[in-house]
This record gives C-alpha cells, sequence and structure tokens, in this order.
C-alpha cells in the first residue's frame, strides 16, 4: 500500500501506432495541485484523455488508490475520477443549476432522484464558488470565466478525491485565470483532492502548484517548480534563440 | 436543480388542452353531428340516427387514440435523437429514419409480386418499416462516430432521404398502377382505417417506447454533457446508445408503418416542449413531450378531416404545414434553435 493517489509507471500514450510521448512517470498524493506543461501537440491532452480512459493507454500502468484504472467499474471510477475537458458544452440551454446537479450522478438512483445530501452538496459548492446568484442563469447567458468556474464546480460537485482538468484557464484574462488557480489550489489544499490539469500558463503555475509535469515526449521531468528550474528544464522548453527563461523571476522573456 | 412543483401548473394546462383537443377531435368531422348525440353516445346511450353511433365508436374514437399514438410516439422520438445527437434539427424525419421506414414500406407495397411474397398482413408492414428504419439508424450511428460535425449528419440524413426517394421512384416505374397507388396513399399519411387489431399492436408499442423513455431519463440527462462527461458520470455509453436506438427505430418504424411518413411532429414538438416548460430535464420532457405530441397530433388530424365536408386532406400535409413555419418561428424568436 502506497499513499498515493495517482501513480503513473512507464505510460505510453497515443493513438494506434503513434506513440505521442513515452516513459512518463509520476506520482501524486493526496492534496497535490500538479500542472502537465508543454509544446502544443506534445501530448497533453492525451495523456488526460488517457489517464481518465477516454481512450487506451499504448503501454505502461495507470494506478488509482493502488489499482489499476481498467480495474475500475463505471460506476467506481466516477466516484473517483471527475473531469473538466474542452469540449465546448452541447446543450447551453441547460441553467447553472442543472448543470452542477449532473455532477451527482454517480450517487443518485436509476431515476436519477436528488436526496437531501445530494442537494446541500450543491448548494455548498455553489457557495464555495461565487454561483448562487447565478444558479437559474442559462448557460448561454454566462461569460467565459463563469462557464468555466460552473464546469470545474460541476466535477466539484461530483465530490471524487482525483480530478482531472484540462487546460482549465485557456481563452481567460489574467484575471480569471488566477481565479480559476486559486479554486483548484483551495481544492487540493482543504479538500485534500488530487487535482492534474494541463496549462499553458506556465509562470502561473510555477507560482501555485507542488509539482509539474514538464511533457517533452522522451524524458518527461517531474518535481517541484524549484527544483525543476535548477534543473535548467525551462530553459530548453522553447527555443532559445527565441524566447528565454529567467531562473530567478521564473518568467520568460522575448530576446 | 429538479422540484416536481413547479411543473404542476404546466402539466395541468396541458391535460386540459389534451381534454379539449381530443373533445374537439370527436366532435368535428365530416359527418355533422349534435353536440347532445354526441354525449349521449359517448355515455353509451342511443343516438338519433343509427349511423352516428356507428361513426364515433367504429371511426372517430379509434382515430384519435391512433392520433395520440403516433403524436406521442413519434416526438419521444424525436427528443430521443436531439438529446442522443445533441442536435436540435434531429428527429425522425429529418435523420432520414422515416424514409427508410418508407423504403422498407414500399419494397414491401410494390416489390412483394416480384420477391414472390404475398402476405401483406399488419405484422409484416410494421416489420419492412422498422427493419427499414433501423437500417438507416444504423447507418447514420456508424457515421456519426466517424463525423463529429453534427451539421455532416445532417446532410448524411436528407442524403438518405433522395437516395430512398429514388430508389421508391424506381420502385414505383415497376410496379402496377394498384400498387402504387396503395403506396401513395399510405404516403400521404392518415391515423384513420386502423383496425382495433392495430391499434393495439401501436398502443404497445408507443407504450413500450414510453417506459424505455423513462428508464433511460438518467442517462439522457447525462448526454446533456457530451458522451465524454457521461462517461465519466458512470453511464454505460454503449448499453443506453443501444436502448435509445431501439426505442426511437422502434417508434418512428412502427408508426411510419401504420400512419404513414409523417413529418415534423418529431422535430417540433420536443423544442415546444422545452419552451413551454423551461427546462431540459426528461424526467420532465419525456411525458411532455408524449403529452404536447399527441395534443398537436389531434389537432392536425382535426384540421385534417376538413369540418363538415366530405373530403380529407393528407395528414401528412397538415403537419409540414403546421409545423414548418412553427420551427422557422422558434428560429426566429431564439436567433438560433438554442438546445
Amino acid at each position: 500500500m502506497s499513499d498515493y493517489t495517482l501513480s503513473i509507471q512507464n505510460l505510453a500514450i497515443g493513438y494506434r501506432k503513434v506513440i505521442l510521448a513515452q516513459e512518463i512517470n509520476f506520482q501524486l498524493k493526496a492534496g497535490a495541485l500538479c500542472a502537465i506543461i508543454g509544446r502544443n501537440g506534445i501530448g497533453k491532452s492525451t495523456l488526460l484523455r488517457t489517464i481518465t480512459q477516454l481512450q487506451p493507454k499504448i503501454a505502461g500502468a495507470i494506478v488509482l488508490k493502488n489499482k489499476t484504472v481498467e480495474d475500475y467499474t463505471p460506476p467506481e471510477l466516477s466516484s473517483t475520477l471527475s473531469i473538466v475537458l474542452t469540449e465546448p458544452l452541447a446543450t447551453k440551454n441547460l441553467t447553472v443549476l442543472e448543470l452542477l446537479a449532473l455532477g451527482r450522478q454517480p450517487y443518485t438512483n436509476w431515476f436519477g432522484r436528488l436526496t437531501p445530501k445530494d442537494r446541500l452538496q450543491i448548494a455548498a459548492v455553489m457557495e464555495q464558488f461565487d454561483l448562487t446568484a447565478l444558479k437559474d442563469r442559462k448557460c448561454y447567458a454566462l461569460s467565459d470565466g463563469q462557464l468555466q468556474k460552473v464546469w470545474i464546480a460541476r466535477a466539484a460537485v461530483q465530490d471524487t478525491p482525483i480530478m482531472v482538468l484540462d487546460e482549465p484557464t485557456t481563452h481567460l484574462d489574467l484575471h480569471h485565470k488566477v481565479e480559476i488557480l486559486k479554486h483548484l489550489r483551495h481544492l487540493a489544499t482543504a479538500y485534500q483532492k488530487t487535482i492534474l490539469f494541463t496549462t499553458h500558463d506556465i509562470e502561473l503555475a510555477l507560482q501555485l502548484c507542488d509539482t509539474l509535469l514538464i511533457l517533452d515526449g522522451a524524458t518527461n521531468p517531474f518535481g517541484a517548480p524549484k527544483r525543476l528550474i535548477d534543473q535548467g528544464c525551462f530553459a530548453t522548453l522553447f527555443p532559445p534563440d527565441q524566447i528565454i527563461f529567467d531562473a530567478r523571476k521564473g518568467a520568460f522573456t522575448i530576446r | 436543480m429538479y422540484a416536481p412543483s413547479q411543473y404542476y401548473r404546466p402539466f395541468f394546462l396541458l391535460i386540459i388542452a389534451l381534454a379539449l383537443a381530443w373533445a374537439l377531435n370527436l366532435v368535428l368531422g365530416s359527418v355533422v353531428i349534435p353536440l347532445k348525440d354526441i354525449g349521449s353516445i359517448l355515455m353509451g346511450g342511443q343516438a338519433r340516427e343509427a349511423s352516428w353511433y356507428y361513426i364515433i365508436w367504429n371511426y372517430r374514437i379509434p382515430k384519435s387514440i391512433t392520433a395520440i399514438f403516433v403524436g406521442g410516439g413519434l416526438s419521444l422520438g424525436g427528443l430521443l435523437m436531439q438529446t442522443y445527437f445533441r442536435n436540435p434539427l434531429a428527429g425522425p424525419f429529418v435523420l432520414g429514419i422515416s424514409s427508410g421506414a418508407s423504403l422498407g414500406a414500399a419494397l414491401l407495397f410494390m416489390g412483394s409480386a416480384a420477391f414472390g411474397i404475398s402476405i401483406l398482413s399488419d405484422i409484416s408492414v410494421v416489420a419492412a418499416a422498422s427493419m427499414g428504419s433501423f437500417l438507416v439508424l444504423f447507418i447514420i450511428i456508424i457515421t456519426a462516430s466517424h463525423v463529429r460535425d453534427t451539421m455532416a449528419l445532417l446532410i448524411i440524413g436528407l442524403m438518405f432521404g433522395s437516395i430512398t426517394g429514388a430508389l421508391v421512384s424506381i420502385l414505383a416505374y415497376f410496379s402496377s398502377a394498384e400498387q402504387l397507388q396503395r403506396f401513395i396513399f399510405w404516403s400521404f399519411g392518415s391515423v384513420g382505417n386502423l383496425s382495433t387489431q392495430q391499434n393495439a399492436i401501436l398502443g404497445g408499442v408507443v407504450g413500450l417506447g414510453l417506459v424505455l423513455s423513462f428508464l433511460l431519463v438518467k442517462p439522457l440527462n447525462a448526454l446533456l454533457l457530451g458522451e465524454n462527461y457521461a462517461k465519466s458520470m458512470g453511464v454505460s455509453l454503449q448499453r443506453s446508445r443501444a436502448i435509445i436506438l431501439i426505442t426511437t427505430g422502434l417508434l418512428a418504424g412502427t408508426i411510419t408503418a401504420f400512419a404513414g411518413p409523417i413529418a415534423f411532429v418529431g422535430l417540433a414538438v420536443p423544442h415546444l416542449a422545452r419552451q413551454f416548460f423551461s427546462t431540459m430535464e426528461h424526467k420532465v420532457l419525456v411525458p411532455a413531450v408524449f403529452l404536447l405530441g399527441a395534443v398537436l397530433m389531434l389537432c392536425c388530424d382535426t384540421v385534417a378531416q376538413l369540418p363538415s365536408m366530405a373530403r380529407v386532406l393528407p395528414i401528412n400535409a397538415i403537419t409540414s404545414i403546421l409545423g414548418a413555419p412553427m420551427v422557422i418561428w422558434l428560429l426566429l424568436r431564439q436567433r438560433k434553435l438554442l438546445f
């Protein structure tokens, strides 16, 4: 028995015969906030889709709470792992409350009846995410920032020990990016959740995350931000003749 | 969040509307029967003319029941398709499922002689039309898993409509005038002339569709967020997909077999129900769509009967004339069909 909630061992990901990235190794404990960074097209979303069982792995092992992910039944997995994807909401006619309530599906009966406990849980999450005033608003009337918050709140309503999010801060302004990341930080710290997300906001991730995974397809360095900076991992992330990394400030500048 | 009390009022209004539409449908018809006599006939009493008794019990009542089954069933099929494809324009007719049923029926009506089959029973028409609708549904599912674009899916449905139309023309070209006439009359659509036995089969299938739809409420709600989210919330996609498709295929196939290809009901009614009840919750939408579809079909049938005239209009024309502007009105009102 290890105390890791999420353990990835020698994982190779890709589509059929095309391997996008391999030798991915990392372990996360409860309360950890981890960002996956890397170039466009390197396989960040594919990695998340593989971990969440939306597509098959090529090799290696994905272990959630001491059990490989393939051994989970669909209902079991749905109360262990929740997701936030980049795909747009297909039915914008849902109200915020209706969308959040769907997060309770793993716990409701065949007819989807919400118990008082479910309703309390939904109300608590709405309060925490400052969504109570918006609860009857239809999703088409929300801004991108509000909608992203609703998606994350839906995953929080699902109340799983592990949360996986694909680019939760993309398309948002700096203020909303920070707000979203602070919510994630709070969920991890206060509720002891393991949160894994992909992002292009490396400078923000360096400030807020416990650990980072730099997906480069081959060595995939993983560790605390400070250690990765000391190892010089960020200097070679982008072409050094165009972008340089200031290790002292933890920021990128244009050459 | 689902709070049943909030929907009591609209459901109450809908049931009143159903009662009114049903009454109107029984009262109005080619033959003028005074209201007083209709009342006494329905109470089991005598009428001043024996033929009135016959018209009410053997023609208008079975016809109105068929209309309720047809309208409710087609609308349910439309709701399932719209949610499954998360596409506001999906419906048994638009996706070519009704065309598939037409092809099946056409093969039976006009090709039976060529294939040496002479059994033209109710069951064989239902089987042929259901098989046709399943075939198209199956092909659409396969293409849908390759083409993610919903617009492409509708175009594919449209193309199926064209292909089946062409195949039907070829069949028509080689068939006798009598066979052709049977098919043409069938394709106009009609909710009359169903025997008690046929009505029972139709009622059984629609009842089964209603039960299956209620069993599907939870996965349907999850599917509103897309298949990936549904899966992440513990929905068994394969099983739900299979039940949704079987239900829609059975409903569209059987109804089309008995009542002909009826357009727009399956497309328009779910939108009207979403507007009227202002919810996406399938616990509400399944019964609401069924009731609203029944009301609409009763009204369309009443119009098609051309009260106090000897002629009857094809019901398919009426549903199109009423349904198409309704969809346009919804589009204009909301700029786009919100789903």
